[in-house]
């Protein structure tokens, strides 16, 4: 049990106010628990304001878009960077940064893809309707994984649940309904987003050996997961990023947009690189991801 | 969508009651609002708490389990991580490490691993922070049991 005053998640505003701390005087114990409750306020106001201004998942907008806030940045790698990516980037879709960008993204991203193929004929179809039940299977097959782990099957049932109703509904779907179901604040889109998580830490715990080195801070995978997989919230690294699309062998491109200089094309990256084609491409901006769109995937 | 929190608690709640029965935590909701639940947890052995059953109050949101519960100790305890007057806990799983991972009986285990391991950062009880810190286990563990001793019940309630 590490220290309680970095507030970064979300606590319950019943949480906020419990910590009263009446009655003991100038006690130094009810100090802290003051900057607590200050923090927790804090972080509530700024989770407010982001809720207020900014969709889970906004419209497609030209790449372009992103310009004017690099206007004036001492990193000119930032507005190159934007012009390379807007040569062979159609479209770019804002997602809400609230520490589950990366895992709303990609999910989103995955399951827009896969109805855009399924919404197709011929072969675009057939390769769509054949990864929607590769997946299913995946996401099927993960409880017992779980379980097998330690979880307890009453916490992970209904998320389990939702994921699987919400793909075998995919391919009913208008395209406009996905993008309503993930802008919805407390909807089954939630769930899904957290189970991928669950995905997330059911992976890199089965594989610890092999993720422990990465980890800089602690030799205990279970530890690590507990604090910074699966919390809703909490943002996440490279090594998140390769469980979760290694789990579900689903390739994840993301293109570097840190303001370093660079000659030809923006630095990226496929996770995991193993040749194949990914499915999903992410904008990397310093702490944040949103969803591109190749220009070929129009 | 806050339906569901009512669906999950009535799973956790039969779970508890068609598994066979913890040792050291039990726990129930109260017949008219499955959100308000009791819980007596037992103090772990080979710790000032050994002996006594401690009586918590549970009260679970509508966004639960997105959100924490919220979980505060009705039998006063003197830990370096509970407030003696309010019963506050000051635990991360609860605060910005919760997950919908836990379960309400999944949170009291965790709570018994914080009586048997108090942290002295952050303290929510002043004084037994403070012998904590300073490494003076002996002056906490004497402090801890004679209020043990004297606030905490021997035995289960009756009716649980």
């Amino acid at each position: 049990m590490s220290e309680e005053k970095d507030t970064t998640a979300p606590p319950t505003a019943a949480d906020a106010a419990s910590s009263t701390g009446e009655a003991a005087a100038a006690d130094s114990s009810v100090d802290l628990a003051k900057q607590n409750e200050q923090t927790v306020e804090q972080q509530n106001a700024i989770n407010a304001t982001i809720k207020a201004t900014q969709p889970k998942v906004g419209a497609k907008e030209e790449v372009d878009a992103l310009l004017p806030e690099y206007e004036g940045n001492p990193k000119p790698g930032f507005r190159k960077g934007v012009q390379d990516l807007g040569k062979r980037y159609s479209a770019l879709r804002r997602v809400r940064g609230d520490g589950n960008c990366f895992y709303r993204s990609f999910l989103f991203g995955y399951l827009e893809r896969l109805l855009q193929g399924i919404k197709s004929v011929g072969d675009a179809n057939t390769k769509a309707m054949l990864e929607l039940s590769r997946l299913r299977q995946v996401v099927h097959d993960s409880k017992a994984a779980l379980i097998a782990l330690g979880y307890e099957e009453v916490a992970l049932d209904d998320f389990w649940q939702t994921f699987l109703q919400e793909l075998d509904a995919l391919p009913n779907m208008e395209m406009g309904q996905l993008e309503i179901n993930f802008r919805e604040e407390a909807g089954p889109c939630e769930y899904i987003v957290w189970y991928c998580r669950m995905l997330t830490s059911g992976f890199l715990k089965l594989n610890a050996d092999r993720f422990l080195p990465f980890l800089e801070h602690t030799v205990d995978m279970q530890d690590f997961c507990q604090r910074e997989v699966e919390p809703m919230g909490k943002e996440c690294e490279q090594i998140q990023i390769m469980g979760l699309c290694e789990h579900l062998n689903t390739p994840v491109k993301i293109e570097y947009l840190d303001g370093q200089d660079f000659s030809g094309q923006l630095g990226s990256i496929t996770l995991p690189d193993t040749g194949a084609e990914a499915m999903v491409t992410l904008l990397y901006r310093p702490g944040h991801y949103d969803v591109l769109y190749p220009m070929t995937n129009q | 969508m806050s339906l569901t929190s009512a669906k999950r608690l009535r799973k956790e709640m039969h779970k508890l009651q068609t598994s066979p029965p913890d040792e050291d935590i039990r726990m129930s909701a109260d017949e008219d609002d499955i959100r308000q639940w009791r819980a007596y947890i037992r103090g772990p052995p080979d710790t000032p708490f050994a002996g006594g059953i401690y009586e918590l109050k549970i009260t679970v949101g509508q966004q639960y389990p997105m959100v924490p519960p919220c979980m505060r100790f009705v039998t006063k305890v003197f830990h370096p991580n509970v407030h003696f007057n309010t019963g506050e806990i000051c635990l991360n799983i609860l605060k910005k490490d919760w997950s919908p991972a836990w379960s309400l009986q999944g949170a009291c285990r965790a709570i018994l691993a914080l009586l048997a391991h108090p942290e002295a950062d952050s303290p929510l009880n002043c004084d037994a922070g403070n012998m904590v810190r300073a490494g003076d286990m002996r002056a906490f563990r004497s402090v801890a049991r004679l209020y043990n001793e004297e606030l905490a019940s021997k035995d289960w309630p009756a009716d649980f």
